[in-house]
């Protein structure tokens, strides 16, 4: 059972009893849910999804209460450490942070040249992006050139990691579905190019949005960012 | 054990301001002295959060276990600062680090002993029984709240972690109330797509 399942009546039903602003005994909401079962069902996985939600909330906050009451200079030693050797850490990173800089005015300018020995022939595909940075690792964007498209992301994966992409459907800015029109796992390096098959299912929607997703070397999620693209046709 | 009064800022959700903490982060990633002495301060919080949890699941971890994870996740959250993003206070971001590097630690240790023999599988089925095994556990969350993302995973945090009103996330994230409940209803659908998707790919695997 998705969204798409319920129609818009039922989703403004859900949305208003999972955020408490209706009782699910209130009798024309008990009606509904009587004649609609896979509403109610969903009503029940949703509400039981909240409550463990805030069950962890709730272990969060006891955790965090304890951690202020109990701070030993044991405790403080460890974080003393820890910042000094980010404070020596941090020196080389210097350095390379130059030549992140140098080559991303390096990457600019072979965009710049690009472009403008570009004018005159429009491509027949252009993805506009990129979208909001999120988590400090923004995709870099969608590519097009013609018929060749990539996906291309700036941050260095972690060691012995990997990238997920999802692309969804979206409109104005948002998904219109929380189901994906494809996932690529295991991806390496910093861009992916679509194949002919996930090329045409993108240039099948008007918008989407792609979620690229940082994966340590078991496959979990560390972190995620989402950009939002339309084709400009 | 001595108990020392944290002598820098450690607000509660109530009095959290999203402006000064990220002032606060910046002076940090900017290296002014005084915010990284506070900031070694806050840090403290982490090895007792980290006690505190492995107290919770059943002590997977001993004492110098714990303390190696208490550095490894002190310099995990320095080098992830600037992703910190100011919808809740410093400490609640660093709970959730602290989850995930006590999670990996728990897991690395397990394979260990199932290489090291019977005995070891003995002690692997102990910490499996010890009461990670809710619907969801802290780990897990945040986790999933990762492979969300957006604003979704922003909204659940904040109902759900936070404990915050819908009135009070339509203002951290500047939406309508009516936006910021339509939006939790998806991300909780959303997030039982994934956690569907990822029972799937377990059974298939």
């Amino acid at each position: 059972m998705t969204d798409e399942d319920f129609d818009l009546a039922d989703r403004a039903l859900l949305a208003e009893l999972l955020a408490g602003d209706r009782p699910p005994h209130d009798p024309a909401v008990a009606e509904r849910l009587a004649r609609n079962p896979a509403l109610a069902a969903e009503l029940a996985r949703l509400t039981a999804l909240g409550d463990a939600l805030g069950a962890v909330g709730h272990e969060r906050h006891a955790a965090l209460a304890a951690a202020r009451a109990e701070v030993t200079d044991a405790d403080l030693a460890i974080a003393r450490r820890a910042v000094a050797a980010a404070h020596t850490e941090a020196k080389p990173r210097r350095a390379r942070a130059r030549f992140l800089a140098a080559a991303a005015i390096v990457l600019v300018a072979l965009i710049g040249y690009a472009v403008l020995h570009g004018r005159g022939q429009p491509p027949d595909d252009t993805i506009l992006g990129p979208g909001p940075a999120e988590f400090g690792m923004a995709p870099h964007g969608v590519v097009a050139q013609g018929a060749l498209t990539a996906f291309t992301w700036r941050t260095p994966t972690t060691p012995g990691g990997a990238w997920r992409i999802t692309v969804y459907p979206a409109q104005d800015g948002q998904p219109t579905s929380f189901t994906p029109v494809f996932v690529v796992d295991e991806l390496e390096g910093n861009a992916w190019q679509p194949d002919p098959t996930r090329l045409a299912a993108l240039r099948e929607l008007a918008a989407f949005c792609w979620d690229l997703t940082a994966l340590d070397r078991d496959g979990q999620a560390l972190r995620s960012a989402r950009a939002f693209v339309r084709w400009s046709r | 054990v001595k108990p020392q009064e944290p002598t820098a800022p450690s607000p509660g959700a109530a009095a959290f301001d999203p402006a000064a903490e990220r002032t606060f982060v910046d002076r940090v990633i900017g290296r002014d002295p005084q915010a990284l002495e506070q900031l070694t301060q806050r840090l403290a919080c982490v090895a007792r959060i980290l006690a505190y949890r492995n107290h919770r699941l059943g002590r997977p971890l001993d004492d110098d276990e714990l303390r190696d994870v208490a550095q490894d996740t002190c310099v995990a959250a320095l080098r992830r600062l600037p992703d910190y993003e100011p919808l809740a206070p410093l400490e609640s971001w660093l709970f959730g680090i602290c989850e995930l590097q006590l999670r990996d630690a728990v897991r690395r240790k397990a394979r260990l002993r199932q290489r090291a023999g019977p005995l070891g599988e003995l002690d692997v089925a102990a910490t499996e029984a010890a009461p990670e095994h809710r619907v969801l556990d802290s780990a897990e969350v945040e986790r999933l709240l990762v492979g969300l993302g957006g604003i979704e995973a922003r909204i659940l945090r904040l109902k759900h972690l936070e404990g915050r009103t819908f009135t009070e996330i339509a203002a951290l994230l500047e939406l309508s109330p009516n936006t910021a409940k339509t939006l939790h209803y998806r991300a909780l659908a959303r997030l039982r797509h994934l956690l569907d998707a990822e029972r799937t790919r377990r059974e298939t695997t």
